[in-house]
C-alpha cells in the first residue's frame, strides 16, 4: 500500500495528509519497515524521493496557507463595516 | 438581506477558514513526517558507515576514533528527533549494527588507552593519541571514560605499593624507590594535564552528568572530577596520592610495631625518610601545586615516627 502511494500521483499523497487519521509516526514506521529486508540502498532512494516531494508540499501549503490568511485579514478590515450595514438594515 | 450577508459571510470567511485549518493541519503532518524520516535517513545513512568501516580490517586506533565519531553523531541524532527509536527499522539496526558495534568499540578504546598510559616513556611520547582515545571514550560513555582513568591510575598505585613495600627491609635504597615512586605521580599529572586540555564545551552527551552540565566546566578534567565513583572522587592525582599513602601506612605501620632491626631502623632514618619525600615530590609535577600532596605522604609516616 505504502508503495503504491510513492508511486502514486501528486494527488494521491497529499490527499494522505489530508486525511484526519493519518499519523506521521506510523507512516513513516510502516513504509521503512516494509523496506526492511530489502536493499538498503533501494530504501534510501525511496525515502530521498519522498522527502523531495514533501519540500514540493510544505512550500505550496505554506503559500496557500499564507494567501488565505492575507485574504481573511484584508477581510476583517471590512468585516465590521459589513455587520454593521446588515444589523441597520435589519433594524430597519 | 440576512441570507445574502450569511452567504457572504460563509464563502469568505467561514469558508476558506475551514480549508485554513485543514491546511494547517495537513501541514503539520507533512513536516513531522518529513522531520522523522529525514532523521531516519540520516541513522540509517550513519550506520551504513559505520558497518562499511568496521567490516574492513581490525580495528585500530584511527579506525576507532573515527568509528567513536559516527557513533556520536548517532547519539545526536536521536538526541534531536525523540520519536525515532521507536521506529522499527531504527531500532533494528540499532540492536544488528549500533549497540554491539559500540561495545566492541568501548572495550577496545579502554583497553588501548591504558596501553597507551602503561609506562613513562609511552606516556610522554604518545599524549596526542591518548587524548584522542580518551575523548573518544568519553563521547561513547562517560562511565567507561572513569573507570578507564580509574584502572590507569589503580595500576599505578599498585606498582607503586610494591616499590615501597620492599624497600622497608632496606632503608638506605629509599631515595631510588621513592623517586620511581614520584615519577608514576608525575605520569598521573601528566594524564591530567592531558584531560584538563580536552574541553567538552560542544559535547551534548545525554549520559553527562547532570552537575557537569549545570557547572558548565567544559573539560575532561573537570568531567572526570565530577563524576561520584566506588573509587573516590577528587582529580586523578587525588586518587593516586591517597591511595598510595594508605598502602605505604600500612606496611610502615606494621615494620615500625614489629620493631627488631628493621623497625629501629626506620625510626633512626626518620628525617632521613622525610626529607628524602620532601626533595623527591618537587619532581611530582611541573608547577609548585605538589604541597597537599607531599602532606598525604608525609602522613603516612609521621604518626608512627613520632610515638
Amino acid at each position: 500500500m505504502v508503495e503504491l502511494t510513492i508511486t502514486g500521483d501528486d494527488d494521491d499523497i497529499l490527499s494522505m495528509f489530508f486525511d484526519e487519521e493519518f499519523v506521521p509516526h506510523a507512516f513513516v514506521d510502516i513504509l521503512l519497515s516494509n523496506a526492511l529486508n530489502e536493499d538498503q540502498i533501494q530504501t534510501q532512494s525511496v525515502s530521498s524521493l519522498l522527502l523531495t516531494r514533501l519540500d514540493f508540499y510544505t512550500k505550496n501549503l505554506t503559500k496557500e496557507l499564507e494567501s488565505t490568511i492575507w485574504n481573511l485579514d484584508k477581510l476583517s478590515q471590512t468585516l465590521p463595516r459589513t455587520w454593521a450595514s446588515s444589523r441597520y438594515h435589519k433594524e430597519a | 438581506y440576512m441570507n445574502m450577508s450569511y452567504d457572504r459571510l460563509k464563502n469568505q470567511v467561514l469558508d476558506p477558514y475551514e480549508r485554513a485549518r485543514k491546511v494547517q493541519l495537513a501541514l503539520s503532518k507533512v513536516y513531522q513526517t518529513s522531520f522523522l524520516l529525514r532523521g531516519a535517513l540520516l541513522y540509517i545513512h550513519l550506520s551504513n558507515k559505520l558497518n562499511a568501516l568496521s567490516k574492513t580490517a581490525q580495528l585500530s586506533t584511527s579506525t576507532a576514533i573515527n568509528l567513536a565519531s559516527l557513533h556520536y553523531q548517532l547519539e545526536i541524532t536521536l538526541e534531536e528527533n525523540k520519536n525515532l527509536k521507536s521506529l522499527r527499522k531504527i531500532k533494528q539496526l540499532d540492536q544488528d549494527i549500533v549497540s554491539p558495534n559500540k561495545r566492541e568499540l568501548i572495550t577496545f578504546l579502554s583497553l588501548q588507552m591504558c596501553k597507551e598510559c602503561l609506562n613513562s616513556i609511552k606516556i610522554k611520547s604518545n599524549k596526542e593519541i591518548i587524548s584522542q582515545l580518551a575523548y573518544s571514550l568519553y563521547l561513547l560513555s562517560s562511565q567507561e571514560f572513569e573507570s578507564a582513568i580509574n584502572k590507569i591510575v589503580l595500576s599505578n598505585v599498585t606498582m607503586s605499593s610494591q616499590i615501597l613495600s620492599k624497600i622497608l627491609n632496606s632503608i638506605r635504597m629509599f631515595p631510588d624507590a621513592f623517586n620511581e615512586v614520584v615519577e608514576k605521580g608525575y605520569n598521573i599529572y601528566i594524564l591530567e594535564t592531558l584531560l584538563q586540555n580536552i574541553k567538552t564545551d560542544n559535547v551534548t552527551n545525554s549520559s553527562r552528568s547532570i552537575a557537569a552540565n549545570k557547572s558548565r566546566l567544559g573539560n575532561l578534567l573537570s568531567e572526570y572530577t565530577s563524576m561520584k565513583s566506588k573509587a573516590g572522587s577528587g582529580t586523578p592525582r587525588d586518587l593516586f596520592w591517597s591511595k598510595v599513602s594508605s598502602a605505604f601506612k600500612k606496611d610502615f605501620d606494621i615494620s615500625v610495631n614489629r620493631g627488631g632491626p628493621v623497625g629501629k631502623s626506620l625510626l633512626k632514618n626518620k628525617d632521613f625518610i622525610i626529607n628524602t619525600m620532601k626533595q623527591s615530590m618537587k619532581k611530582s609535577s611541573d608547577n609548585s601545586d605538589y604541597q597537599s600532596y607531599l602532606d598525604v605522604m608525609l602522613n603516612s609516616v609521621s604518626i608512627s615516627l613520632n610515638k
